[in-house]
């Protein structure tokens, strides 16, 4: 097998486990516990990133729905905001308002709501060019962070 | 037998942001080996309790997680490049990474990187072992290491995958790895165990059969069974006495005054876990006579 070939053996084995496929010819216990493993930790990286995911009803079932069908891009940040535009789920603020800002800026909407302190109220899609519209709302005594995604913990090796 | 480049520095914690006020107090206490997470850290501007531990005489290795080895692909120039800053950076010895894949398919020459057809496994992969597979591997090492100041130690993964193609097991691959790159050999009894625990066999048996000779040193770290008896390597649990028993075996076979031994705790960790886990893997270490 020359080394092409072993990375597209490797590739196609790692896109069925995402996926939660058993690959050909593999025990299927096996490749159920890899899948877990793969899954476990890239959840666990995307929670990390935005830890207000980790009080959210059920989100750990829809995030590892998405996950199966969706691979990973980017780093645990990009991954968070591509589940959020993916997502149909309730969500708590802030990540209600970043999803729905998010799905104007890569044109799954046209108009959005956000509803995050110190934000216009409307973002809408016009053309090339996306235009945050309304009074901004009052400051709240907390401020959060203005993307509302912290940045990532640690990792583990 | 290869003297590790590291040996006799005794037991030491992998440094972790949540925790460097504590490993900075411990080395003050005579702590005198870590681990750092390449991909965690800038060479030019290392953390400060990390660059005062260091000037205390701390000697740390930096740990590669993203290489990919195992892989199809060559090893990426600047994934090792920064590798490299980091051992400069600590004046390290040596650094290490793992025998495993984390992203597979290979992406067409001028394409970028955001917009290759190339998959990222988010974890360390276990690849098959086959004589096909040890030749791209040792192709690979070999050009980490012409491209590193200091010597590699590669690192056995906690792997619940199997191969169909598989035709090697996994101490006679890595003494063949060994032998034909030089390459020390970073012993995870946790892994081992973990391994083992999925995919079947004696952790003791096997580690008998590893490339002992080239041990540059060793991981220790927690970890639960869960009820079909799977052995999961968190990293945030405390120590199992499975584990702590291999350790004890494995510095009996290679001494007190051999290796060092590091423990890992990533996540639900503080000062107090780290302490207490460092006493029982030290008691583990000391039991064995000198």
């Amino acid at each position: 097998m020359s080394r092409e070939e072993l990375a597209q053996r490797q590739q196609d084995v790692l896109l069925a486990l995402l996926r939660g496929d058993v690959p050909a010819g593999f025990d299927q216990r096996s490749a159920a516990l890899t899948t877990r493993v793969l899954r476990t930790k890239r959840r666990s990286e995307a929670f990390a990133a935005a830890p207000q995911l980790r009080g959210v009803p059920d989100v750990a079932d829809r995030f590892d729905t998405w996950a199966g069908a969706h691979p990973r891009h980017g780093c645990a940040h990009d991954d968070v905001v591509d589940f959020l535009v993916a997502d149909d789920g309730p969500l708590p603020e802030p990540l209600a308002s970043i999803r729905s800002v998010e799905r104007v800026y890569r044109r799954v909407r046209t108009i959005g709501r956000d509803r995050r302190p110190r934000h216009r109220p409307w973002v809408v899609a016009l053309g090339d060019r996306v235009w945050h519209v309304g009074p901004r709302t009052p400051r709240r005594r907390v401020d959060p962070v203005r993307s509302g995604v912290p940045d990532a913990a640690g990792k583990n090796s | 037998m290869t003297r590790s480049p590291v040996a006799g520095l005794g037991v030491g914690a992998g440094w972790r942001p949540a925790v460097a006020e504590e490993l900075l107090t411990q080395t003050r206490n005579g702590m005198r080996f870590s681990e750092v997470v390449a991909e965690n850290v800038v060479p030019s501007r290392l953390p400060e309790q990390l660059a005062a531990a260091l000037r205390g005489g701390l000697t740390v290795v930096p740990h590669g997680v993203t290489l990919g080895l195992a892989g199809g692909a060559p090893p990426d120039a600047a994934r090792l490049d920064h590798l490299a800053a980091v051992a400069r950076a600590t004046g390290a010895p040596l650094v290490s990474e793992h025998v495993a894949f984390v992203r597979a398919g290979r992406p067409d020459p001028g394409t970028d990187a955001l917009h290759a057809d190339v998959l990222e496994a988010g974890h360390l992969v276990p690849a098959a072992r086959t004589p096909d597979a040890l030749a791209v591997l040792v192709d690979n090492v070999r050009a980490a290491q012409s491209r590193l100041p200091v010597p590699l130690a590669l690192e056995n993964i906690a792997a619940t995958l199997a191969w169909p193609e598989t035709s090697i097991d996994e101490p006679e691959f890595l003494t063949a790895l060994t032998e034909a790159t030089g390459c020390f050999f970073l012993l995870d009894v946790a892994n081992l165990h973990a391994t083992c625990s999925a995919l079947g066999g004696d952790a003791r048996a096997q580690l008998d059969r590893m490339p002992l000779d080239r041990v540059a040193y060793v991981h220790v770290a927690g970890g639960f069974t869960d009820p079909s008896g799977v052995y999961w390597d968190t990293h945030a649990h405390d120590l199992t006495e499975e584990v702590l028993a291999l350790l004890g075996h494995v510095v009996e076979v290679l001494g007190p005054h051999g290796p060092p031994v590091l423990l890992e705790r990533d996540t639900d960790v503080d000062a107090a876990i780290v302490r207490t886990e460092l006493d029982r893997v030290r008691r583990a270490v000391d039991r064995v006579p000198a």
